[in-house]
């Protein structure tokens, strides 16, 4: 069957990347995951997806952001540049995107994802994202 | 690891070379220089560890080159070597920052024990250093570190729930249905609790009082009414707000002031019966401005107001024990207020209403002109 599009959930929480899997399977996406940004980063090149769901958090609180940095300026990867970032974080978001750190300066200036949502979400807040994101792409 | 590096800084040559010779013999990287110019040269390019000064040099004197070292980086250890005759000189330098001095003529055994003390120094600064920033930066983040740990098995939780009550997985019978909705409840609470204490945790009176500046009340106002109309309705209670077109800006942090407004505000919907009315009123009164949440809920037991600011506290009322509530609510909006420099005030008759009055000072007058943001 053909699918909307192929996913790739990057978490390090077996249980969050299991039940987004089944809202993205529910509605018909292909998914991929991968359990920290080494595995991520490996398999954007193998399976090539539509789309990215990454949770910030993941070993170091900089690994995920470490992740989107080396999507979008390595050269060497400079084929999977534009394929959409979801950023995903159970961390509360105070200011859009930027999630809050006391202290700016620990930020440093951190790649922008296209997207962020906080953790747990409704499975229709996450399809809509998704879809909206998946057709800015083709756009 | 790398090699420790000391800077010799003599206006003889002799003195310079034999000082490498012995130094090096110990797996020290040396470098020399013959003035106090080029020593100091020399540390801009290189950071070292250890610096060796003659005290009478004729360019510049031992004295200025310890001072200069100093200001440049006070972290560097540094050593006055001086003849006997100016051993005095030598204390001075000390009273500037040296850290020992060796007097001339020395033997290679006099020379490294200096150095290796000087060194040992120079390690322990630079780890108790790092340490104190290790712990700096755990501080700062520890707030954050905490948040992750709490609110992700929970969210991991909550997402299981939103996937099962979204018929994913399986449809639901209604009691099946009915007891996930209540886990789901439940457990949302329970990271309301963990935001609030969180929220409690992380204020910091000292940068509200920094970020005190004019604002409009009731531009501040329609921000924090913007997250609750819709419970508003959904309870049937009507909002309304009489703020006056000349009403002064009020000296506010903005974000936090927020949080206290949509607070009351949210109490005030919360605990107010079907059908009833929050009005949100302010007026100026000489250099401060009043800021009142007035609701037609079911009050608040005389007995138990001078209690409802504090942590935890929840009044015993059946109506009110039925609300989700953390009891954190007012706590956190009077520790906002009290750092905006400003007081609460609250007039409750049981089974009436109540009204929650914040007291904040007007910003200083200065021209006229809507602050934007």
């Amino acid at each position: 069957m053909a699918t909307k599009g192929k996913i790739l959930i990057v978490d390090d929480d077996a249980d969050f990347a299991k039940s987004t899997k089944m809202i993205l399977l529910a509605d018909d996406y292909e998914v991929v995951i991968a359990s920290d940004g080494k595995e991520g980063l490996r398999k954007v090149q193998e399976e090539k997806p539509d789309l990215i769901i990454l949770d910030i958090m993941m070993e170091s609180i900089f690994e995920g952001f470490s992740l989107v940095s080396s999507l979008r300026s390595d050269p060497q990867l400079a084929a999977y540049k534009n394929i959409p970032i979801l950023m995903v974080s159970s961390v509360r978001s105070d200011t859009g995107s930027r999630f809050a750190f006391d202290d700016p300066e620990d930020m440093g200036s951190l790649p922008e994802p296209d997207d962020y949502l906080d953790k747990p979400f409704k499975p229709k807040e996450l399809l809509d994202r998704v879809a909206e994101l998946m057709a800015r792409k083709r756009a | 690891m790398d090699p420790p590096k000391v800077l010799v800084i003599d206006d003889e040559e002799i003195a310079r070379v034999s000082c490498r010779r012995v130094l090096a013999r110990e797996g020290i990287a040396v470098s020399l220089a013959s003035s106090g110019r080029e020593g100091l040269e020399i540390l801009l390019q290189e950071p070292h560890d250890l610096v060796l000064v003659d005290l009478k040099m004729a360019e510049m004197d031992g004295v200025e080159v310890v001072r200069r070292i100093h200001a440049f980086d006070p972290g560097i250890v540094t050593v006055i070597i001086t003849g006997y005759a100016t051993i005095e000189s030598a204390v001075a330098v000390m009273k500037e920052g040296a850290y020992d001095y060796l007097p001339k003529p020395f033997t290679p055994d006099e020379l490294l024990i200096v150095v290796r003390r000087g060194l040992e120094k120079r390690r322990l600064d630079l780890e108790s250093r790092a340490l104190r920033e290790e712990k700096e930066a755990m501080e700062r983040n520890f707030v954050t570190m905490v948040t992750h740990q709490l609110r992700s098995p929970l969210a991991a939780i909550l997402q299981y729930f939103e996937v099962l009550l979204a018929g994913i997985g399986g449809e639901l019978t209604d009691s099946q249905r009915e007891m996930l909705q209540r886990a789901k409840d439940r457990l949302e609470s329970l990271m309301a609790l963990i935001n609030d204490w969180l929220d409690m945790s992380r204020l910091n009176e000292g940068e509200i009082v920094n970020r005190l500046r004019p604002v409009d009340l009731r531009q501040c106002l329609d921000e924090a009414l913007k997250g609750l109309e819709w419970s508003a309705r959904q309870k049937n209670v009507s909002l309304l707000v009489d703020i006056p077109q000349d009403l002064p800006r009020i000296q506010a942090d903005p974000d936090t002031f927020r949080e206290v407004l949509s607070n009351l505000v949210s109490n005030a919907v919360k605990y107010n019966r079907a059908g009833g009315r929050v009005t949100i009123r302010a007026r100026a009164q000489n250099g401060s401005v009043r800021v009142e949440v007035e609701d037609t809920g079911v009050g608040i037991d005389e007995k138990e107001i001078p209690f409802i600011f504090e942590q935890f506290y929840r009044a015993r009322d059946r109506e009110v024990r039925a609300q989700e509530g953390t009891g954190l609510g007012l706590a956190i909006a009077r520790k906002i207020v009290r750092a905006h420099g400003g007081t609460m005030e609250v007039k409750s008759r049981k089974g009436e209403g109540s009204t929650f009055a914040v007291i904040v000072h007007a910003a200083p007058a200065e021209g006229a002109g809507k602050e934007r943001r």
